[in-house]
């Protein structure tokens, strides 16, 4: 064989050589490129969907523990007026509006379409050559992602026991002002009405009023 | 390394990055700074060094300079001894020719004027051979230049591949830096299959 010949069965070679190979790592890293945008596109629609389910979610809910609330209320101040009179008509409003929330929390949790929970996110990533950065960020997404769905699971359950608790209490405050202050005093900014020393139902600065009995 | 190959490198200017042209591609992962199973795992985007390629070349390089060589050494011996030959035989025929003139005049030959201009033609023939002959030795010369700028141009070439070879392997390397590796603990995962384009996009979330 000549030397040219030679020189361009070599060049040949090494042009042929470093084509293919190239073509290999370029399928390789275009493989795991695509792959890694599936696992991220994963964890971001994952994402997405327990974002609109748990504000749909407690959106139901307020309903529910709305109603359950305000049936369990009255019906408590219905059940414990006739057995203790004024006490218990409050107190049964108390127990009856934090029992009532309680129970309209955990119907609208039983009845949710396509049950309560948030469903978990396990996208899977192939493993790879390349892009470690990237890949460590996305897994790092991930995982942010699986705790606020854990978290927003656990907030929920609980919310139905502090939301009975808080609309006890609320229902007992109301129970124990005047009905008509339930409200404040609409459009009076400032004011306060105060019973002083002498017994007289007055306006907070002196002004004397009428004492409803 | 052979030690052939060791000199062509040298004689490159390559001699210092002569671990590069083993033939062994998980020496070049190595000497890239690839790691563990790095060293398998990417072989397959490096094109593989042949150093007897490349000394088969540089041999073809040297025979052929030889055989040039030799050919050019061959065409002068040639003619040089066929100047030698037509110099004696002019010069032959010339004393031959001067000797009968002087017969015939009755003079021989130890006349002046002929003898004078016997040696003149004798100079001439001696003159006209020495013109040649140097007119040999300038043909053999070019021949020798251009043999040895032939054969330069060949090693050359040998030089510029295996420069071009070693660039496309700290290239190749340096793209592969770019794509920050992960350890080559993971093989060919998923199912894509595309096709050419930039490596490095990176991925916004």
């Amino acid at each position: 064989m000549t030397f040219q010949e030679i020189m361009a069965k070599a060049g040949a070679e090494q042009a042929a050589g470093w084509g293919e190979s190239g073509r290999l790592l370029t399928k390789q890293v275009k493989k795991e490129e695509f792959n890694l945008y599936d696992y991220i596109n994963q964890i971001l629609a994952g994402q997405q969907a327990a974002e609109e389910k748990d504000v749909s979610r407690k959106r139901r809910k307020s309903g529910w523990r709305l109603g359950g609330a305000l049936l369990g209320g009255v019906g408590g101040w219905l059940l414990g007026g006739p057995g203790g009179a004024a006490k218990g008509s409050k107190w049964g409003a108390t127990l009856g509006a934090g029992a009532g929330s309680l129970l309209g929390s955990k119907i609208a949790q039983a009845t949710e379409p396509g049950g309560w929970k948030l469903k978990g996110i396990n996208p899977q990533l192939a493993g790879g050559m390349f892009f470690k950065g990237q890949r460590e960020r996305a897994d790092l997404k991930k995982e942010d992602v699986s705790r606020y769905i854990s978290d927003a699971n656990k907030f929920y359950e609980q919310s139905a026991w502090t939301d009975a608790v808080q609309d006890a209490f609320t229902a007992r405050k109301m129970m124990l002002l005047d009905p008509r202050d339930w409200f404040g005093d609409v459009g009076v900014d400032g004011d306060e009405w105060i019973t002083n020393k002498f017994g007289e139902y007055v306006r907070h600065g002196g002004t004397v009023g009428f004492k409803y009995e | 390394m052979n030690e052939q190959l060791q000199k062509l490198l040298e004689a490159a200017g390559l001699g210092d990055f002569s671990q590069y042209f083993t033939g062994d591609l998980s020496q070049i992962i190595k000497l890239l700074g690839l790691k563990g199973d790095q060293s398998t795992q990417f072989g397959k985007f490096f094109q593989q060094f042949n150093p007897q390629t490349y000394l088969d070349a540089a041999d073809a390089a040297s025979e052929s300079r030889d055989v040039r060589s030799g050919m050019l050494s061959g065409r002068l011996g040639e003619q040089l001894s066929s100047l030698k030959r037509g110099t004696e035989t002019g010069l032959e025929r010339g004393r031959d020719k001067f000797r009968e003139l002087g017969a015939t005049s009755g003079f021989g030959d130890k006349f002046g004027a002929l003898k004078r201009e016997g040696g003149e033609s004798i100079e001439d023939i001696i003159q006209k051979s020495l013109t040649q002959k140097s007119g040999y030795q300038r043909d053999f010369q070019r021949g020798s230049i251009a043999s040895e700028e032939q054969y330069g141009s060949e090693r050359g070439a040998i030089y510029s591949d295996l420069q071009k070879w070693l660039n496309a392997v700290l290239a190749r390397g340096e793209r592969l830096y770019g794509l920050d590796l992960t350890g080559g603990g993971g093989g060919n995962g998923g199912s894509g299959d595309p096709g050419g384009g930039g490596d490095t996009t990176p991925l916004g979330f």
